[in-house]
């Protein structure tokens, strides 16, 4: 009987075939993290909305008309992240803001008191704008996925870039560069 | 100390399970085995055994002594972890969980060697071969705990709450933290999580005996049914295992996931649901093999399939190539387990082909409706199923890595394209068993089915009377009436058929009947819980209501369901480890108090956000499904579901594996038959 | 049991009568039931997955973020928009495979595909490799 060993012969090079895609793929991914992290709002222009103030005393626009660039951070007072890259961010809006670069923190899924506490220990600035986010709708138009993530709007309008997860002041600073653009390298 | 015990336990294991697969491979191509390499074979596979249970007991020891010089014990383990969790933790996270894995293998493997020479049974070339893979597996899963998932490396660096182990060698100076992070909240909520993992793993490193009778049965060219009957009860002990576990883990996400569902397709529940399917599928095409001698090469393409979806399911929800509920941080093992996929499947595909001459050709089908063609169509529809489960679950991998867009597969696809293969499954489960064997003759086969399709019909008739229209939940139980009604009508014919000579009254007969062929009235007793289980899917899919987030003060009232749900108060407890704040809600009917449930939120001091546990009202006819996503003094956010006949879905799995626990007892009978007519009828084998 | 010959016969009759008229019965009540009204926003929340869980649809999912997005679903249904307006608006910022009902498409043609084909490879099989061959005197019998 010569049928079943060509099918046999058949289905083991099928399955070796099958198996070499596979571990293609597979090796493709085990080197990257598995969280989506592409955003289509990149390069896409920036939803614009109005959040209120955390301290209630108005509101702020996003993006800011009045800056150049406008960095928009999602943080929230459980985020033990956020503890960490608040300095840097701090220093980095304090830093630009002659550059007209306005950093406006939102509040994600946070109660106003925790926010506000979270702040006020960790330090605030004038130069900064602190927004509440009722019923996540900041949070739904970025796409934000798990905090901290951080998106930076260009003079255009558009988003230049998101970083996910905890930023420092070099790339933070790096970012404002190029989006300032008319190259001022560092 | 600890640290040096345990990596000497796991370097014994593995070259025990190295000496395992060279005395094996030795003893089974020479057909008349000298006496030496045999007592080297049950030298090396005491050793391994006995290594192996070490490696744990370590394990355990140090999660005990709370000895966090040990890596493990210093990432996943934490003073405050209460008791039976502290043991469980030996097996919660990853490199704990290969040393399980290795233990269940070495079980399997003295076990597989008990029955081989039980009551003085001379083993033969077969057994030897299948124990030299059992070793080579062995081999590798050892290997990992040498290398990439060591639990044992000592702690060099301690940071606040975790270790970094710099070295493997357990010579070096320890240095551990004052106490570790402890397990993942989630995996400390409940019993069921500490008792699903491993029944889990029993069936799969289970599924590892038949695959090494079927590759010794190839390698050594003896196909023939020998190599079904001998792994038979391997088999089946295995797919009990994996439909306890099956089913104990969708109970416990039930119980503590909080999202009011059990079952989410997510790839770590299919990667446990694949090789179920598949492994459903080889129990019923090697009944067809051992009883007519067909279907033998696709046997053999079952159960490699069966076992290389267990490796596949592991490498996925252990590399963090996907993003899922359960699954294990990134780490080095995934490349292993990727490479180790691809040598088990192109190597026994590979030696599948190379023998596929010697397999012999099947006798042909008389006719498609037969119960050969019935069991042909079962086949068929498992394969399929799962085909799909496999094709939703990596195609957004494959699509991105060759186009790199991106798409979502999720719960709409798979429900869409499982709903009709379950019903035709169930319509088969409930004809194959009144067909024949070679030529099902409409004559002999309406008899048997008209009375079983009319209470089908007239179960659906009642249900849509006193019940329900929605279509899914009326066909559910038709077709499960259907399968019951069949088996039933089988037994009673038997059973009538048993005591006509002596007169006797049917019902008295029925036992005999059923202890007269174990194997098959328990398979029916698995059929029964499956239509169990299709009933109560539907129910709960289709029927149930829901109360989306309702803010409550103490002492509010909302109603629902008919029920009128109170919010009476909010208590909260500190352990070491976490803060645990419950809401306390009655439930009222008609006037009267009828029950509580208290949901609650925990507050881990380890994790960020809080890990809600639901509080469940039971009742016959539907549970009454509490959770809370807010507690504060002043007020709760309430959902509320109902989830009618839940009980029934875990009485079906239950009902499942207790049928196929039942056809073991008489399997174990059975081996000691001599010649069964399929292999008389062919002698070469 | 005084006439057996004569009940055999009236239950050939009635047994399949019996049987046609309930699966009548069933059809009937089945096709002219009213549909599940199912709520909208629970049938767009369960198409989309929750981007601060995993696994779970936003509809299910027990955290507040999903909660917002439901929020946000019933908003725009009481603002009349269509079910598809409603999607594009949701998930605006996120990346496709954040829905869970995979689209027709050429590029998920394979994924709909690959089960279907995997059938018809079974039936075909089954049907020509397992059938009981012709006995070739027959064929030479035939015209």
């Amino acid at each position: 009987m010569r049928r079943p060993g060509r099918a046999a012969v058949v289905l083991a090079v099928a399955v070796a075939a099958a198996m070499a895609v596979l571990a293609g793929v597979f090796a493709t991914r085990l080197s990257e993290d598995p969280q989506p992290s592409d955003s289509p709002l990149v390069g896409a222009p920036s939803p614009v909305l109005t959040l209120p103030l955390l301290d209630g005393s108005g509101e702020i626009a996003i993006p800011d008309p009045e800056a150049r660039v406008t960095v928009i951070n999602f943080f929230a007072s459980w985020c033990l992240e956020c503890r960490v890259e608040h300095p840097d961010l701090l220093a980095v809006a304090e830093a630009f803001s002659d550059s007209g670069v306005r950093l406006i923190q939102v509040a994600y899924q946070d109660r106003l008191d925790d926010s506000i506490a979270f702040l006020n220990e960790l330090g605030v600035s004038p130069l900064v704008r602190y927004a509440a986010d009722p019923g996540s709708r900041a949070a739904i138009a970025f796409g934000v996925f798990g905090i901290p993530e951080t998106f930076f709007i260009g003079p255009d309008g558009v988003v230049a870039a998101r970083f996910t997860g905890p930023s420092d002041s070099l790339s933070l600073g790096r970012q404002i560069d190029l989006i300032l653009g008319s190259g001022r390298p560092e | 100390m600890l640290s040096l015990a345990g990596t000497l336990a796991v370097w014994t294991a593995l070259v025990a399970a190295g000496w395992l697969a060279v005395a094996g491979w030795r003893a089974a191509r020479n057909p008349l085995a000298p006496s030496a390499s045999i007592v080297a074979l049950r030298r090396s596979l005491l050793v391994m055994v006995l290594a192996a249970l070490g490696a744990m007991v370590v394990l355990e020891a140090a999660l005990l002594a709370n000895d966090f010089t040990v890596s493990y014990v210093a990432n996943h383990h934490s003073r405050h972890t209460p008791f039976p969790f502290n043991i469980a933790t030996a097996w919660a996270a990853l490199e704990g969980s290969i040393v399980l894995w290795g233990l269940v293998l070495a079980a399997y493997a003295y076990a597989v060697w008990r029955r081989a020479t039980a009551g003085g049974a001379e083993p033969d070339s077969l057994d030897w071969g299948a124990l030299a893979v059992i070793g080579a597996v062995g081999v590798f899963f050892f290997g990992l705990m040498v290398t990439v998932a060591n639990p044992f490396e000592v702690c060099t660096e301690a940071s606040a709450r975790s270790c970094t182990a710099s070295s493997a060698l357990p010579f070096s100076r320890a240095v551990g933290p004052a106490d570790g992070m402890g397990p993942n909240p989630l995996l400390q909520n409940h019993l069921l999580m500490a008792i699903h993992p491993p029944l889990l793993y029993l069936g799969y490193v289970g599924l590892t005996v038949p695959f090494a009778y079927g590759i010794s049965a190839l390698a050594l060219r003896r196909s023939g049914p020998t190599w079904l009957r001998r792994s038979g009860l391997w088999t089946r002990v295995s797919w009990v295992f994996l439909t306890a576990g099956i089913t104990l883990g969708a109970w416990w996400a039930y119980e503590v996931l909080g999202w009011g569902g059990y079952w989410a397709w997510d790839p770590v529940e299919n990667a446990s649901f694949m090789p179920w399917l598949v492994a459903t599928a080889f129990l019923h095409s090697s009944l067809v093999q051992e009883r007519r001698g067909m279907l033998e090469a696709w046997n053999f393409v079952l159960v490699i399939g069966a076992f290389s979806l267990t490796i596949l399911g592991t490498f996925l929800t252990r590399s963090g190539v996907i993003a899922s509920v359960h699954s294990f941080t990134q780490s080095a093992i995934g490349p292993a387990l990727l490479g180790f996929l691809v040598v088990v499947t192109v190597g026994s595909f590979a030696l599948f082909a190379s023998r596929s001459q010697q397999i012999s050709s099947p006798p042909r089908l008389e006719s498609l409706s037969s119960r050969e063609g019935g069991f042909l169509l079962n086949n068929l529809l498992l394969t399929v199923y799962a085909m799909v489960v496999l094709t939703g679950t990596l195609y957004p991998l494959a699509l991105e890595a060759f186009t790199g867009s991106e798409v979502g597969v999720g719960r709409p696809f798979f429900d869409r394209m499982a709903v009709p293969i379950s019903f035709a499954l169930l319509l088969a489960m409930g004809i194959g068993p009144a067909l024949p064997w070679r030529v099902a003759r409409a004559r002999v086969v309406w008899p048997r089915i008209h009375l079983p399709l009319q209470i089908a019909l007239a179960a659906g008739v009642l249900v849509i009377i006193t019940a329900t229209r929605v279509g899914y939940v009326v066909l559910a139980v038709m077709a499960g009436t259907w399968v019951v009604a069949v088996a039933a009508g089988r037994l009673w014919s038997q059973a009538r058929r048993a005591g006509r000579p002596k007169e006797a009254n049917a019902w008295r007969m029925i036992p005999g009947v059923v202890r007269s062929d174990r194997g098959f009235w328990g398979g029916q007793m698995a059929h029964a819980g499956v239509a169990l289980v299709a009933v109560a899917i539907a129910c709960t899919a289709n029927l149930s209501q829901n109360l989306d987030r309702v803010e409550m003060a103490p002492g509010d009232r909302v109603e629902f369901a008919g029920y009128e749900l109170v919010h009476t108060g909010v208590s909260t407890t500190r352990t070491p480890n976490r803060l645990k704040s419950t809401a306390h809600v009655e439930v009222w009917k008609d006037e009267r108090r009828v029950g509580w449930a208290e949901p609650a939120l925990s507050q881990f001091e380890t994790s960020a956000l809080p890990i809600a546990t639901p509080g469940i009202h039971h009742t016959l006819a539907q549970d009454l499904y509490l959770s809370v996503t807010r507690i504060d003094e002043e007020a709760i956010t309430l959902r509320a579901a109902t989830a009618p006949l839940q009980w029934v879905l875990w009485l079906g799995g239950l009902t499942c594996a207790a049928g196929g626990l039942y056809s073991l007892a008489g399997r174990r009978r059975r081996r000691s038959e001599s010649v069964r007519p399929a292999e008389r009828a062919r002698p070469g084998g | 049991m005084a006439d057996p010959a004569g009940r055999r016969s009236l239950l050939r009759w009635a047994s399949p009568l019996v049987t046609l008229a309930l699966a009548a019965f069933v059809v009937v009540s089945l096709t002219t039931a009213d549909p599940v009204d199912q709520d909208r926003a629970e049938r767009i929340g369960k198409q989309v997955r929750c981007p601060a869980c995993e696994g779970e649809s936003i509809a299910e999912s027990p955290s507040s973020y999903a909660a917002d997005m439901m929020g946000y679903v019933r908003e725009m249904i009481t603002e009349g928009r269509s079910d598809q307006q409603i999607i594009d608006r949701l998930m605006a910022a996120y990346p496709q495979s954040q829905m869970l009902d995979p689209p027709f498409q050429t590029r998920t043609a394979l994924l709909w595909a690959l089960p279907a084909a995997a059938l018809v490879t079974g039936l075909l099989l089954a049907y020509y490799r397992l059938r009981k061959p012709v006995p070739p005197e027959s064929v030479r019998e035939s015209p």
